[in-house]
């Protein structure tokens, strides 16, 4: 008897160390802090409201948040690169703004109106790639300048008003469901994987860390730093008109600042979920807790009739705090 | 000679992570000395005059200053406590004039609150600089000034406040022949003065030249203090690199191959002419001070900058080379002096740095990387080169020096590339991993690869090149076989006189 109760207080220790071990793994992984962070919030809300924690209610929160996802998905493999483009929000309306235009004015099919809106954020992409790679100049202070030209444009082509669209061909990009599920959190999974697998696995995804960690030592390296920069403008680019994109089937009306304003929240979404603002640091999965906690806090407040504008506060405070708490960890800002 | 001591220490700690930067250091500097400490570079000279100077704070051990135990907070304290430390790198604000520069922090007040006097600003330096028996007009803008210029300005600062002793790192590296010899009068004149000057260099002459007494650093521990009269080159030699010179310099090479890399008069980016030929199985090396084009030159073969005229020829085929991932196709490698900087990609592991540069050869179906293959190669190469380092997944930061150096050589030998320019491979690495680098470097040599390697340290560059140029103001101005080439025929040709320098710029 003696022996045998011995042994088995020998396992419980062993499994309660490999469980101990286990927890320690997950806390000092990435992402991890922010997973416990938006549980933390679910159960704050569920707690306060009884109208959030319904199957509907959670779709509702992915709905809102697919295009922030999409969009900040772009927006992190750019930050990872060391590459910053806050002419994201005017880059959407102006690709949503042709893509609605070819489709009234020109009757174009509405697959083909798509593709040449995501080709018009491509060229977007193209053209701050080229100011920053080419002409070297400050990306923050080359990205605002083209921010105001491409909104001035989308703004130039549709006479500043607004047009309705009513098209099924553009209804499945963000106002379908499929089997029930919104079709725009579809576009946000997939966005999402294939941007995870690039970065993660990809011979792309490994230069954009070495670049945005140290650009000097990737291109003593060999690596094409200024190609590999000017496509990632690209990349970032093409994630804003996707965004666009969705927006414009979602509301079914073409209104040329649609966007505007939302950069930030794209860029500090990406921040919140662990992303280096100097680059070489990020994953897929922190920018999905970032928006996911960004999503439930906004959601989340409604449900308790706070104030709309106190939600823009929370924002900004859980961002703050979240990057004072990494800050701490790492050692802060010099 | 006073006995008086000004300042010591006593058990002296630095630990970095990875390595102990001071073990144990006992020094004392008595009023009126010159004091010598010698020692390789990464031997702890640096990290001792940073703790003097407040900059680190030590580990453990005391510092004492006339008998009591006191602490160096910041560089201000250090200041007040009457110690100057005068940088490799000199610290003048370049837009601003000699004589604020030299009176920055302590400018005479004029009539309005908050005016400067200017009229007594001008006189104060230039009786200063008096002093010195320099010509220096004070009213001229500091980036003017010649290297010489700014570090007597440097130490005119410094002498305007009250000081016990004064710290000076490798104050020779960057000057000529007759501005060190100023400098060395300067100095004796502080010292008579019953100044204490600490004198940081691993320049041998120099130290029979100026100091009375001589301590000498290695891999951070002291190895003995003594007086100059009592010792010689060959022994201070003997204690920099705790080693006898064979050791120290493995060779074991055969003859020189065909060549593999050729420059004919290659020019710009502040290189001029440049002939070079590089041979299979062979070090050719080039010499020069700060300041003489070496790493301009090495940039423009490397095509991070490109020349404007010549040509580069490669395997006998003439090729262009104006970005390092053209240098790279071509079969170079390249090894930056600047490691942190310009070499390690920080936030990766070491396995990522290693093959951050032939990823393309692990790509599979145009897309993934091959993760098994580049852990095997990454093995391979770990235990090759010796790399020691608890697993290839670790931070490339939390190696030492000499390891991340040698991953920085795996990565370029994963490319393939037969021709390595090395700029400084052994800078900021310890004694062993040095001669780990040499004996890399004779391997690689007889494995039929062509090396051109730069360095300012002149023993290791006649120890192990094959054929040694010199550069000054951007040109060759020497070349010697490995059997012709000595100190004293190096530094003729290295040395700029200022007015041979300038017509070159012109």
């Amino acid at each position: 008897m003696n022996s045998i109760g011995s042994t088995e207080s020998v396992k419980q220790t062993g499994l309660r160390k490999s469980f101990g071990d286990l927890l320690h793994q997950l806390v000092a992984k990435e992402g991890f802090a922010l997973f416990m962070a938006w549980i933390l919030l679910l159960i704050i809300f569920t707690a306060t409201s009884p109208y959030f924690l319904n199957v509907r209610n959670l779709l509702n929160i992915g709905r809102a948040v697919a295009i922030m996802g999409v969009v900040s998905t772009g927006v992190t493999i750019g930050l990872i690169g060391g590459v910053f483009d806050l002419s994201i929000a005017a880059v959407a309306d102006l690709s949503a703004v042709v893509t609605g235009l070819v489709f009234l004015n020109f009757g174009f099919p509405p697959l083909l109106a798509i593709f040449i809106g995501i080709l018009v954020g491509l060229v977007c992409g193209l053209i701050n790639g080229t100011l920053v790679t080419r002409l070297r100049i400050n990306p923050i202070i080359g990205t605002l300048g083209t921010a105001l030209v491409f909104r001035g444009i989308a703004f130039l082509l549709t006479g500043g008003t607004s047009h309705a669209i009513n098209s099924e061909g553009f209804r499945w990009l963000g106002r379908q469901e499929v089997f029930g599920f919104p079709s725009a959190i579809i576009v946000m999974a997939v966005v999402m994987v294939s941007a995870h697998i690039v970065l993660r696995y990809s011979k792309f995804g490994r230069n954009t860390y070495a670049i945005g960690g140290n650009p000097l030592a990737s291109r003593l390296a060999g690596i094409n730093v200024d190609r590999h920069r000017m496509a990632l403008f690209m990349v970032v680019a093409a994630s804003a008109s996707l965004g666009g994109l969705i927006m414009l089937s979602k509301i079914g009306t073409l209104i040329p600042n649609a966007n505007a304003g939302t950069e930030l929240n794209m860029i500090s979404a990406a921040i919140l979920g662990g992303t280096a603002l100097a680059g070489g640091g990020g994953t897929i999965v922190g920018t999905l807790m970032g928006v996911l906690i960004l999503g439930t806090l906004s959601n989340g407040l409604v449900m308790n009739n706070v104030n709309v504008y106190w939600q823009q506060i929370a924002a900004g405070v859980a961002l703050v705090v979240a990057v004072g708490i990494d800050m701490l960890r790492t050692g802060g800002y010099r | 000679m006073a006995s008086n001591v000004i300042l010591g220490t006593a058990g002296l700690v630095k630990v970095f992570p990875g390595v102990r930067a001071l073990d144990d250091i006992d020094f004392e500097l008595r009023e009126g000395e010159i004091h010598a400490i010698l020692g390789e570079n990464g031997a702890g000279k640096s990290t001792l005059i940073k703790i003097l100077g407040g900059v680190y704070k030590p580990d453990a051990g005391q510092i004492l200053m006339e008998g009591k135990s006191i602490a160096i907070p910041s560089p201000r304290a250090a200041q007040l406590l009457g110690i100057r430390v005068i940088h490799q790198e000199l610290n003048l604000l370049p837009l601003l004039s000699v004589a604020e520069n030299i009176f920055l922090g302590n400018l005479p007040d004029g009539i309005l609150p908050g005016s400067i006097d200017w009229k007594k600003l001008r006189s104060k330096a230039k009786e200063i600089l008096e002093h010195f028996q320099t010509k220096i007009d004070p009213c001229i803008k500091a980036s003017d000034l010649t290297p010489g210029e700014q570090q007597l300005v440097e130490i005119a600062q410094a002498l305007t406040s009250d000081i016990k002793l004064l710290i000076m790192d490798e104050p020779s590296a960057a000057l000529n022949d007759t501005e060190t010899r100023k400098l060395f009068v300067l100095l004796k004149q502080m010292c008579a003065e019953g100044i204490g000057i600490v004198y940081i260099t691993h320049k041998i002459n120099e130290v029979f030249e100026i100091a009375h007494r001589v301590t000498v650093l290695r891999d951070g521990k002291k190895v003995d203090t003594l007086n100059i009269g009592d010792t010689n080159p060959s022994q201070l030699v003997q204690m920099m690199v705790g080693r006898s010179l064979n050791e120290m310099y493995p060779r074991s090479r055969s003859e020189p191959g065909e060549i593999l890399f050729e420059t004919r008069n290659l020019t710009g980016n502040g290189i001029f002419d440049i002939n070079l030929k590089l041979r299979a199985g062979q070090v050719t090396g080039i010499y020069g001070l700060l300041g003489s084009g070496r790493t301009k030159l090495a940039h423009t073969l490397f095509g991070v900058v490109a020349a404007s005229s010549g040509d580069i020829i490669v395997n006998g085929k003439k090729v262009k080379i104006t970005s390092p991932h053209q240098a790279k196709q071509n079969g170079l490698g390249y090894v930056p002096a600047e490691r942190k900087a310009e070499a390690l990609i920080m936030p990766l592991s070491l396995l990522k740095n290693l093959t951050i540069g032939s990823l393309a050869k692990y790509t599979r179906n145009l897309f993934f990387i091959d993760e098994t293959g580049e852990k095997d190669s990454c093995v391979s190469w770990m235990k090759a080169l010796e790399i020691r380092s608890p697993s290839y997944n670790v931070n490339i930061g939390s190696l030492s020096g000499g390891n991340q150096q040698k991953v920085i050589f795996s990565r370029w030998l994963d490319t393939q590339a037969k021709i390595l320019i090395l700029n400084e491979p052994t800078r900021g690495v310890d004694v062993g991993a040095k001669v780990e680098i040499y004996k890399l470097i004779d391997d690689l040599c007889n494995k039929g690869h062509a090396i051109l390697m730069f360095s300012s340290e002149m023993p290791e560059l006649l120890a192990i090149a094959d054929y040694i140029m010199v550069m000054k103001a951007g040109r060759i101005t020497g070349e010697f076989a490995y059997d012709e080439a000595t100190q004293e025929k190096l530094m003729e040709c290295a040395l700029t006189d200022a007015s041979s320098a300038q017509i070159a710029y012109q």
